[in-house]
């Protein structure tokens, strides 16, 4: 399985950023990228340079072009996510929909648990991002509803808009790494630029090119490329 | 040692290759046990089963061998209680969803899509 979805018990946290910018890395890396918008805000496409009324093409909708940016093959989910014909498909035992010679980035809104529960069992590996903040740490307990946290497998935390000159953010970052060993999968330092960035409709490599934030995700998606089993199933492939 | 991938990256952008590196300090003997990372270490949606006294203990010990523990408010508000075992942590589950039957203009979406994910295709797309 090469699914992987971004979502966190927390609103606000990144998630998005995360899961666009992961995107692009892995297509660097030379993976066949599809990432899909499940979120109703839509703002997926802006941290590929897009801009808010340019629409995505609909996943299931055969009659548009398809996007490619950066790599990344851009799908709107959103409508798809809720489709019941979809959310059955996804329920049912013994399932495997989801090619498995393409990454699959899956964007999921914080409030929509229910997804994240379906596609999980066709995840490689589910992303859980989250900030050096209380509210987002108290989140936690709910990543998932039946097992808890450090019992989960397929699991990355990623603690994002780290600013390390803050105690509170300084003293998380270790407590997690402390308290949560494997499951952290590494931190994105806070960076301005991502949101300049955004609000110049353009791509923060194109615009930011040194941004830290940038150098962070390149080696998180290492990271998250072994955790998915992304490189054994290139080697195997090669071979 | 491996270099801090911050460090790393700082050095490139100057071009400084000739610097040694060396981490100061112990991170973890800047630590404080904020009473937020206490209530999470205790939380069974965090740990799982509720431990032992003996396995609280041990717990509770290595982590405060691990970490510098900060020095709490004279009358602590005592974390809330986990929840009672019996309790599902969270009601949210696929089956708690109502069933509805899919229409078949939903059917032909999920069939479009995964086609879509399928073709492998990229000639006609646009690729900026």
């Amino acid at each position: 399985m090469s699914l992987i979805l971004f979502h966190s018990p927390k609103g606000g946290v990144g998630t998005t950023f995360l899961a666009a910018h992961c995107a692009m890395e892995l297509a660097t890396r030379g993976h066949d990228v599809v990432a899909i918008d499940f979120t109703y805000q839509a703002t997926l496409k802006l941290f590929f340079g897009l801009l808010p009324d340019q629409p995505l093409v609909k996943a299931g909708d055969t009659s548009g072009d398809e996007i490619v940016v950066a790599g990344v093959e851009l799908f709107d989910g959103e409508e798809l996510g809720r489709s019941p014909a979809f959310r059955q498909l996804l329920s049912q035992p013994g399932a495997q929909p989801f090619p498995t010679d393409k990454v699959i980035v899956a964007d999921i809104a914080a409030h929509d648990r229910a997804l994240r529960q379906l596609l999980m069992p066709h995840a490689a590996l589910h992303v859980v991002p989250l900030v050096p903040r209380p509210a987002a740490l108290a989140a936690l307990v709910h990543v998932d509803p039946d097992t808890p946290l450090i019992e989960l497998e397929r699991t990355a935390l990623v603690l994002n808009m780290l600013d390390d000159t803050r105690t509170l953010a300084r003293h998380s970052r270790v407590f997690l790494s402390e308290a949560f060993g494997d499951l952290m999968a590494g931190s994105v330092r806070r960076d301005e630029s991502v949101a300049e960035a955004i609000a110049n409709f353009d791509s923060l490599a194109k615009l930011f090119p040194h941004s830290p934030a940038l150098g962070d995700i390149a080696h998180l998606a290492g990271v998250l490329e072994q955790r998915a089993g992304l490189v054994a199933h290139e080697a195997q492939a090669s071979a | 040692m491996a270099i801090r991938n911050d460090v790393s990256s700082l050095l490139d952008r100057i071009g400084r290759h000739d610097l040694r590196y060396r981490e100061f300090g112990d991170p973890l003997g800047d630590m404080e046990m904020w009473p937020i990372f206490e209530a999470l270490l205790q939380d069974r949606r965090i740990v799982g089963e509720a431990p032992s006294a003996l396995d609280q203990r041990r717990r509770s010990q290595a982590v405060q061998q691990r970490m510098v523990a900060a020095p709490l408010p004279a009358d602590p508000t005592p974390p809330p209680p986990p929840p009672p075992r019996s309790q599902p942590p969270l009601s949210v589950a696929p089956q708690a969803q109502p069933v509805q039957s899919p229409s078949p203009a939903n059917d032909a979406q999920v069939r479009a899509f995964f086609g879509q994910l399928g073709a492998g295709t990229r000639t006609n797309g646009r690729d900026q």
